[in-house]
Protein backbone atom coordinates (compact mmCIF):
# COMPACT_ATOMS: atom_id res chain seq x y z
CA UNK A 1 0.00 0.00 0.00
CA UNK A 2 1.20 3.72 -0.70
CA UNK A 3 0.05 6.50 0.97
CA UNK A 4 0.42 10.03 -0.36
CA UNK A 5 0.51 13.02 1.45
CA UNK A 6 1.11 16.61 -0.04
CA UNK A 7 3.38 19.08 2.27
CA UNK A 8 3.77 22.09 -0.17
CA UNK A 9 3.24 25.51 1.73
CA UNK A 10 4.08 23.24 5.09
CA UNK A 11 7.59 24.36 7.52
CA UNK A 12 9.33 22.53 10.22
CA UNK A 13 7.56 21.01 12.79
CA UNK A 14 4.51 19.74 10.89
CA UNK A 15 5.92 17.97 8.00
CA UNK A 16 8.23 15.61 10.32
CA UNK A 17 4.87 15.34 12.75
CA UNK A 18 2.02 14.17 10.03
CA UNK A 19 4.58 12.14 8.63
CA UNK A 20 5.55 10.35 11.58
CA UNK A 21 1.91 10.43 12.36
CA UNK A 22 1.22 8.45 8.86
CA UNK A 23 3.52 6.10 9.51
CA UNK A 24 2.50 4.84 12.39
CA UNK A 25 -0.75 3.57 10.43
CA UNK A 26 1.21 1.70 8.04
CA UNK A 27 2.06 -1.53 8.41
CA UNK A 28 5.62 -3.02 7.38
CA UNK A 29 6.37 -2.75 3.74
CA UNK A 30 4.32 0.04 3.00
CA UNK A 31 5.48 3.38 1.35
CA UNK A 32 4.35 6.84 2.55
CA UNK A 33 4.82 9.23 -0.46
CA UNK A 34 5.50 12.80 0.54
CA UNK A 35 5.67 15.63 -1.42
CA UNK A 36 7.80 19.06 -0.30
CA UNK A 37 9.21 22.37 -0.93
CA UNK A 38 10.70 22.76 2.27
CA UNK A 39 14.73 21.52 2.15
CA UNK A 40 14.81 21.09 5.57
CA UNK A 41 11.88 18.71 5.93
CA UNK A 42 14.04 16.39 3.72
CA UNK A 43 17.05 16.58 6.02
CA UNK A 44 15.04 16.03 8.85
CA UNK A 45 12.87 12.71 7.25
CA UNK A 46 16.17 11.70 5.73
CA UNK A 47 17.80 11.69 9.21
CA UNK A 48 14.78 10.35 11.11
CA UNK A 49 14.51 7.21 8.91
CA UNK A 50 17.86 6.56 9.59
CA UNK A 51 17.17 6.82 13.11
CA UNK A 52 14.46 4.34 12.26
CA UNK A 53 15.44 2.42 10.12
CA UNK A 54 13.14 2.97 7.38
CA UNK A 55 13.75 2.68 3.86
CA UNK A 56 13.94 6.14 1.96
CA UNK A 57 14.15 7.30 -1.29
CA UNK A 58 14.74 10.72 -2.54
CA UNK A 59 13.80 12.65 -5.99
CA UNK A 60 13.77 16.23 -6.93
CA UNK A 61 10.60 16.81 -9.51
CA UNK A 62 11.48 20.30 -10.10
CA UNK A 63 13.09 23.27 -8.31
CA UNK A 64 12.70 22.92 -4.85
CA UNK A 65 10.26 20.37 -4.63
CA UNK A 66 11.32 17.11 -4.00
CA UNK A 67 9.07 13.85 -3.98
CA UNK A 68 10.66 11.65 -0.86
CA UNK A 69 9.24 7.68 -0.53
CA UNK A 70 9.73 6.27 2.79
CA UNK A 71 9.35 2.31 2.92
CA UNK A 72 8.61 1.20 6.81
CA UNK A 73 10.45 -1.59 8.21
CA UNK B 1 18.84 10.88 -4.72
CA UNK B 2 17.98 12.56 -8.28
CA UNK B 3 18.57 16.48 -8.05
CA UNK B 4 17.60 18.92 -10.07
CA UNK B 5 20.13 21.04 -12.14
CA UNK B 6 21.04 24.80 -10.81
CA UNK B 7 24.22 25.57 -12.49
CA UNK B 8 22.88 28.51 -13.65
CA UNK B 9 22.04 30.06 -10.38
CA UNK B 10 25.09 28.73 -9.06
CA UNK B 11 27.27 30.56 -11.51
CA UNK B 12 25.17 34.27 -10.72
CA UNK B 13 25.48 33.62 -7.11
CA UNK B 14 29.08 33.35 -7.44
CA UNK B 15 29.34 36.42 -10.07
CA UNK B 16 27.16 38.61 -7.17
CA UNK B 17 29.52 37.49 -4.49
CA UNK B 18 33.13 38.20 -6.83
CA UNK B 19 31.10 41.66 -8.34
CA UNK B 20 30.58 42.92 -4.67
CA UNK B 21 34.05 42.01 -3.46
CA UNK B 22 35.34 43.91 -6.66
CA UNK B 23 33.26 46.69 -5.54
CA UNK B 24 34.34 46.97 -2.05
CA UNK B 25 38.14 46.56 -2.91
CA UNK B 26 37.43 49.43 -5.52
CA UNK B 27 35.85 51.91 -2.60
CA UNK B 28 36.70 50.56 0.95
CA UNK B 29 39.28 47.54 0.52
CA UNK B 30 39.92 47.13 3.84
CA UNK B 31 35.97 46.18 4.78
CA UNK B 32 36.83 43.14 2.16
CA UNK B 33 37.28 40.29 5.06
CA UNK B 34 33.59 42.04 6.59
CA UNK B 35 31.83 40.27 2.72
CA UNK B 36 34.35 37.89 3.22
CA UNK B 37 33.10 36.38 6.24
CA UNK B 38 29.34 37.54 5.69
CA UNK B 39 29.47 35.07 2.42
CA UNK B 40 31.10 32.61 4.94
CA UNK B 41 28.52 32.74 7.81
CA UNK B 42 25.37 32.49 5.02
CA UNK B 43 27.27 29.52 3.67
CA UNK B 44 27.68 27.73 6.83
CA UNK B 45 24.04 28.84 8.22
CA UNK B 46 22.76 27.10 5.27
CA UNK B 47 24.98 24.09 5.11
CA UNK B 48 24.30 23.23 8.63
CA UNK B 49 20.78 24.09 9.04
CA UNK B 50 21.21 25.95 12.30
CA UNK B 51 17.71 26.64 14.10
CA UNK B 52 16.96 27.86 17.46
CA UNK B 53 13.54 27.20 16.48
CA UNK B 54 14.23 23.58 16.18
CA UNK B 55 16.71 23.68 18.97
CA UNK B 56 13.70 24.66 21.22
CA UNK B 57 11.06 22.23 19.94
CA UNK B 58 12.46 19.62 18.70
CA UNK B 59 13.75 18.33 21.80
CA UNK B 60 10.07 18.57 23.06
CA UNK B 61 8.00 16.90 20.09
CA UNK B 62 10.47 14.05 19.02
CA UNK B 63 12.80 13.77 21.57
CA UNK B 64 15.78 15.11 19.51
CA UNK B 65 18.94 17.44 20.99
CA UNK B 66 20.81 17.21 17.53
CA UNK B 67 19.74 21.41 17.00
CA UNK B 68 20.26 21.74 20.84
CA UNK B 69 23.89 20.51 21.33
CA UNK B 70 24.61 22.49 18.20
CA UNK B 71 23.20 25.74 19.43
CA UNK B 72 24.83 25.15 23.04
CA UNK B 73 28.20 24.49 21.23
CA UNK B 74 27.84 27.94 19.35
CA UNK B 75 27.10 29.76 22.16
CA UNK B 76 29.99 27.86 24.34
CA UNK B 77 32.05 29.36 21.45
CA UNK B 78 30.42 32.63 21.21
CA UNK B 79 31.33 33.18 24.87
CA UNK B 80 35.24 32.26 24.56
CA UNK B 81 35.05 34.59 21.59
CA UNK B 82 33.17 37.21 23.08
CA UNK B 83 35.65 37.21 26.02
CA UNK B 84 38.73 37.08 24.29
CA UNK B 85 37.35 40.28 22.39
CA UNK B 86 36.50 42.22 25.57
CA UNK B 87 39.89 41.26 27.59
CA UNK B 88 41.63 42.56 24.32
CA UNK B 89 39.62 45.62 24.59
CA UNK B 90 39.60 46.47 28.34
CA UNK B 91 43.83 45.37 28.20
CA UNK B 92 44.02 48.02 25.76
CA UNK B 93 41.95 50.72 27.44
CA UNK B 94 39.32 50.68 25.22
CA UNK B 95 35.33 50.93 26.00
CA UNK B 96 33.84 47.56 26.71
CA UNK B 97 32.39 45.43 23.17
CA UNK B 98 28.74 44.20 23.31
CA UNK B 99 25.82 45.35 25.55
CA UNK B 100 24.95 44.16 28.72
CA UNK B 101 21.16 45.13 29.90
CA UNK B 102 19.36 44.82 32.18
CA UNK B 103 16.16 42.51 32.40
CA UNK B 104 13.39 42.25 34.06
CA UNK B 105 9.23 40.35 34.02
CA UNK B 106 9.33 42.13 30.40
CA UNK B 107 12.46 39.69 29.39
CA UNK B 108 10.31 37.00 29.96
CA UNK B 109 7.26 38.39 28.43
CA UNK B 110 9.05 39.01 25.66
CA UNK B 111 10.95 35.94 25.67
CA UNK B 112 7.44 34.03 25.52
CA UNK B 113 6.33 36.78 22.53
CA UNK B 114 9.28 35.87 20.27
CA UNK B 115 9.07 32.14 21.07
CA UNK B 116 5.26 32.14 20.35
CA UNK B 117 6.21 33.66 16.99
CA UNK B 118 9.28 31.68 16.39
CA UNK B 119 6.86 28.27 16.29
CA UNK B 120 4.53 29.29 14.57
CA UNK B 121 6.22 31.27 11.62
CA UNK B 122 8.45 27.86 11.62
CA UNK B 123 11.77 29.47 12.25
CA UNK B 124 13.81 31.96 14.22
CA UNK B 125 15.77 34.83 12.58
CA UNK B 126 18.09 33.01 11.07
CA UNK B 127 15.69 30.00 10.09
CA UNK B 128 14.04 32.99 8.05
CA UNK B 129 17.04 34.33 6.42
CA UNK B 130 18.02 31.17 5.75
CA UNK B 131 14.69 30.75 4.19
CA UNK B 132 15.14 33.62 1.75
CA UNK B 133 18.08 32.89 0.72
CA UNK B 134 16.92 29.77 -0.56
CA UNK B 135 13.99 31.25 -2.24
CA UNK B 136 11.08 30.63 -0.19
CA UNK B 137 8.38 33.66 -0.12
CA UNK B 138 6.69 32.33 2.75
CA UNK B 139 9.45 33.61 4.49
CA UNK B 140 9.94 37.20 3.29
CA UNK B 141 6.17 37.59 5.22
CA UNK B 142 7.88 35.87 8.15
CA UNK B 143 10.65 38.70 7.64
CA UNK B 144 7.83 41.39 7.31
CA UNK B 145 6.56 40.02 10.44
CA UNK B 146 9.92 39.79 12.40
CA UNK B 147 10.06 43.75 11.39
CA UNK B 148 6.86 44.56 12.27
CA UNK B 149 6.78 43.00 15.59
CA UNK B 150 10.50 44.59 16.64
CA UNK B 151 8.92 48.14 15.69
CA UNK B 152 6.03 47.82 18.04
CA UNK B 153 8.33 45.98 20.55
CA UNK B 154 11.04 48.86 20.21
CA UNK B 155 8.33 51.54 20.56
CA UNK B 156 6.03 50.03 23.47
CA UNK B 157 9.20 48.95 25.32
CA UNK B 158 9.16 51.79 27.85
CA UNK B 159 5.54 51.10 29.25
CA UNK B 160 6.45 47.17 30.22
CA UNK B 161 9.36 48.42 31.90
CA UNK B 162 7.66 50.84 33.51
CA UNK B 163 4.82 48.13 34.93
CA UNK B 164 6.74 44.94 35.56
CA UNK B 165 9.25 44.48 38.08
CA UNK B 166 13.15 44.47 36.34
CA UNK B 167 16.86 44.27 37.92
CA UNK B 168 20.18 45.88 36.87
CA UNK B 169 22.33 44.84 34.54
CA UNK B 170 24.86 42.00 35.56
CA UNK B 171 28.39 41.96 34.14
CA UNK B 172 29.84 38.44 35.72
CA UNK B 173 33.38 39.54 35.01
CA UNK B 174 33.13 42.66 37.09
CA UNK B 175 31.69 40.65 39.90
CA UNK B 176 33.79 37.17 39.72
CA UNK B 177 36.42 38.21 37.64
CA UNK B 178 36.93 37.06 33.55
CA UNK B 179 38.24 33.55 34.53
CA UNK B 180 35.28 32.74 37.12
CA UNK B 181 32.90 34.09 34.78
CA UNK B 182 34.02 32.16 31.91
CA UNK B 183 34.82 28.97 33.98
CA UNK B 184 30.57 29.89 35.16
CA UNK B 185 29.27 30.00 31.48
CA UNK B 186 31.01 27.13 30.07
CA UNK B 187 30.39 25.07 33.09
CA UNK B 188 26.55 25.98 33.08
CA UNK B 189 26.42 25.11 28.93
CA UNK B 190 28.35 21.75 29.80
CA UNK B 191 25.85 20.98 32.05
CA UNK B 192 23.34 21.35 29.72
CA UNK B 193 25.05 19.73 26.75
CA UNK B 194 25.30 16.50 29.13
CA UNK B 195 21.82 16.86 30.28
CA UNK B 196 20.25 16.55 26.70
CA UNK B 197 22.77 13.07 26.37
CA UNK B 198 21.58 11.46 28.86
CA UNK B 199 17.92 12.50 28.49
CA UNK B 200 18.61 11.26 24.61
CA UNK B 201 20.09 7.76 26.29
CA UNK B 202 17.03 7.46 28.86
CA UNK B 203 14.13 8.17 25.98
CA UNK B 204 15.79 5.22 23.74
CA UNK B 205 15.88 2.75 26.53
CA UNK B 206 19.50 3.30 27.48
CA UNK B 207 20.78 3.42 23.25
CA UNK B 208 22.88 6.56 22.63
CA UNK B 209 21.73 8.01 19.27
Amino acid sequence: MIREIDLIGEVCPIPIIRARQALQGLATGDALRLRTDYNRTVRNLLDFCEDEGHDFEIDETGDGIWLITITKR
Amino acid sequence: MRRSSQLALTLVTVFFIVFIAVEICARRHNHLWVWLIAVGMGFTLYRSGLCFSSACTDPVLFADFGMSRAVLLLLALSVVGITLVQIYAVARGQTLPGYIHPFGAYTVVGGFLFGLGMVLAGGCVVRTLQGIGEGSMLFWLVLMGLGLGSLVGAYHLAWWIGRLPSAGPVFLPAIIGWPGSTALSLGALAALFWWTLRWRKRSRGGVEG
